[in-house]
């Protein structure tokens, strides 16, 4: 079960990999948290979760073949 | 014997050319704290209303907090206040850089500048040496040939300078105040009043300590403080990408100002992005007196048609999105050199960006012909039309003139129409964020004193979530996560807190990415820092109600200028759905809005009209201040006890 994950400006540091974006391989249908817990994201360092291309949340659940896009909390200045 | 502060406060006036040491007591300094509380004292204590903002009774004053030039990170900020020549009402801005703390060094807390010299003239204080000196040789050079000559004729290249170019020179409505050729006293058109007393600089140097109360304690506070933002993810952002690290994130959720706030989105953003520079013309990150954050950047373009030089600095976020995406340009190298020349001619970047975004809008709404424009051909995405312009309206050439008066004035002369293309707050171009996917930064650009200001309180983002960003601010009370869209009583509750703690940050000294929740800076060692610097027994309690006493008293000065809550609104675009982006066909409801401000007005304790009570003014000491009628204090004891305060 393959996603594809997009890490962006500041949490490129979480990406495993140096491809942008990367597959990960998953065990099984996750959440958005679970997934973020998976790579050790701190809570709350996310600001916007796009799941194919629309809005998502942390308790959306990823599916096979979905495309994932992390951009990190902006705050302004 | 004082701590945090000097007790020294100089007065010049430039008619007369004599120079004054004052000295404010203990109680003063504890009560104003510095920066935005020393502004908003003199300006509200000193100014008869209805001045002109560009005549000699116009006060212009350089403040210092009881934190600025402490050795720890954040802690490099003055503020220069005056009434605005582009609002009409409170000014204030804030920079950081050097000038600060070595304006301490020299000895002194603030500086209130008065009158209007006949010739160019140039501020030198070194140490007890201050000298009012002749600048006619300087009057129309960049800040880059003024400084450089400065430091040449007094032999000295360690001299600090605040000081404008020709924007101030030309009296440009929205001119800055530079220092280090790359920090700016931004917003609110101050450089122009610096230029209308025919001031080129104030060159300061010292060589003296500021005296701090338990010197022992500081080591150990800065090492927290230094662990605290290195852990910080929002902080390690700073140092990584800069401010312009916002770009691909705030292009993502919808809300990167686009097309003068008509889109959300900028297709090829990512050219434009902090990624991009940090991979092409970053030379150095930079930063301020004693910080670790070093957010600022350095940028080099030297071969090309367009070179830029890493002298002044690079372009923030706020520049970069006001000249390209907001004027639909994607070319990173003319940017920076945008950049470079308004720091040259010290107009500010956002102000200016808003004023060609505002041009181009007509333009293409025919308002505006190519003839108007001196054969420009002033449309969205013409990135040739960019650099001519910032010329133009740092010169006031043609076109330009009418842009240097700021969008509202300009919109007034054009006309037809025009109005509805000027996107101001109290006559104040808006910031790079756009309210729509956060309605706290309007309510903030709305409540502001000093017109539209994204740097007034907390961006909703930073308090939207669950985690570690909203985990610092509990001890301000805000426990539960508010969307960022919201509109409840939970937003402008939460919305008033951060703002009263801003507040505080703009009195003490402190720059916004030091403290949380937008650096990582806790509550707690804030306070231990005070504590330690001041030797004063103070608490959380104490320096909101600070924040909160400034707050009040520049909301007092606008209404002596007439400003009403009608002024408290944003501009239509705002109310209107976007066009383009992922959030396309957001809107903020106008009703909800205007409801909101209410709310707000009600738990500061003022009235419907936004007028603090007289019960607030007395909690917050300000009886001086209370607009006294006859009846409020029949035998004048309570103007009696504010001559004790």
């Amino acid at each position: 079960m393959q996603v594809k994950i997009k890490f962006f400006s500041s949490l490129r540091k979480y990406n495993p990999t140096s491809s942008h974006p990367f597959l990960f391989e998953m065990p099984g249908e996750m959440t958005v948290q679970e997934l973020l817990n998976h790579f050790r994201v701190l809570p709350g360092e996310v600001g916007l979760i796009i799941v194919n291309g629309e809005i998502g949340k942390l308790d959306t659940v990823i599916r096979d073949g979905d495309s994932v896009e992390l951009y990190p909390l902006v705050g302004g200045g | 014997m004082s701590y945090g502060f000097l007790g020294r406060i100089i007065r010049v006036d430039l008619t007369s050319g004599s120079i004054t040491i004052e000295k404010p007591g203990e109680t003063f300094y504890r009560k104003y704290l510095g920066g935005k509380g020393l502004v908003a004292y003199y300006l509200l204590k000193e100014l008869p209303g209805g001045v002109d903002p560009l005549g000699p009774d116009n006060k212009l004053v350089f403040a210092t907090g009881v934190l600025t030039g402490v050795p720890a990170p954040a802690l490099p900020r003055f503020v220069v206040g005056a009434k605005s020549p582009l609002t009409g009402g409170f000014g204030q801005s804030e920079a950081g850089g050097f000038w600060g703390p070595e304006l301490k060094k020299a000895g002194y807390d603030a500086i209130i500048v008065e009158g209007c010299a006949e010739k160019p003239v140039y501020l030198y204080i070194k140490d007890d040496d201050i000298q009012i000196r002749d600048a006619q040789h300087l009057w129309g050079l960049e800040t880059g040939q003024a400084q450089e000559a400065i430091r040449w004729e007094l032999g000295d290249d360690k001299v600090r300078l605040a000081i404008i170019g020709t924007g101030g020179e030309n009296l440009v409505r929205y001119a800055c105040i530079i220092n280090e050729l790359k920090h700016a006293n931004g917003r609110n058109g101050l450089g122009a009043v610096m230029g209308s007393k025919k001031l080129k600089a104030i060159v300061v140097r010292g060589s003296g300590n500021i005296p701090v109360a338990e010197p022992e304690k500081i080591p150990g506070i800065r090492k927290d403080i230094i662990a605290e933002l290195k852990a910080y993810p929002l902080t390690q952002s700073l140092y990584e990408l800069g401010t312009a690290g916002a770009v691909i994130s705030l292009n993502a959720g919808g809300i990167l100002p686009t097309r003068n706030f008509n889109y959300g989105e900028l297709e090829t953003a990512e050219r434009i992005s902090g990624e991009a520079m940090a991979e092409t013309i970053l030379k150095r990150r930079e930063g301020c007196y004693a910080c670790s954050i070093r957010c600022k950047r350095a940028v080099e373009v030297s071969s090309g048609e367009i070179t830029v030089d890493p002298k002044y600095g690079g372009p923030e976020y706020e520049t970069i999105a006001s000249f390209g995406s907001l004027c639909q340009i994607d070319d990173l190298v003319l940017l920076a050199k945008a950049h470079e020349l308004c720091n040259k001619y010290s107009i500010d970047t956002i102000s200016t960006g808003c004023s060609i975004a505002f041009a181009m809008e007509c333009y293409e709404k025919g308002l505006l012909t190519r003839e108007d424009c001196d054969g420009l051909e002033v449309k969205f995405g013409n990135k040739d039309v960019i650099l001519p312009l910032i010329d133009m309206i740092a010169q006031r050439r043609g076109i330009g003139d009418i842009l240097a008066e700021g969008t509202h004035r300009a919109a007034k002369i054009i006309g037809r129409g025009a109005e509805d293309f000027a996107l101001t707050v109290k006559r104040q171009e808006l910031p790079m964020h756009d309210p729509r996917g956060k309605v706290a930064v309007g309510i903030g650009y709305a409540l502001s004193e000093t017109g539209a200001d994204h740097m007034t309180a907390a961006h909703d983002p930073l308090f939207a979530n669950k985690g570690i960003v909203l985990d610092t601010i509990f001890p301000l009370g805000i426990t539960k996560p508010v969307g960022e869209r919201d509109l409840t009583w939970e937003k402008i509750r939460a919305f008033m807190y951060l703002k009263i703690w801003w507040s505080f940050s703009d009195m003490a000294g402190i720059c916004h990415f030091g403290p949380v929740p937008r650096g990582g800076i806790s509550i707690n060692n804030i306070i231990r820092l005070l504590k330690a610097v001041t030797g004063w027994d103070t608490s959380l309690w104490e320096l909101m109600k600070a924040g909160e006493r400034s707050i009040n008293m520049a909301r007092l000065f606008n209404l002596r200028e007439g400003f009403t809550r009608e002024d408290d609104i944003l501009p239509k675009r705002l109310f209107t759905p976007l066009k383009k982006g992922r959030l396309k066909g957001v809107a903020i409801p106008e009703d909800e809005f205007r409801a909101i401000i209410s709310l707000y007005y009600a738990m500061m304790g003022w009235d419907e009209e936004g007028v603090p009570g007289k019960g607030k003014l007395l909690e917050l000491q300000l009886a001086e201040f209370l607009p006294m009628r006859e009846e409020d204090d029949p035998d004048g004891s309570l103007l009696d006890d504010a001559e004790l305060n």
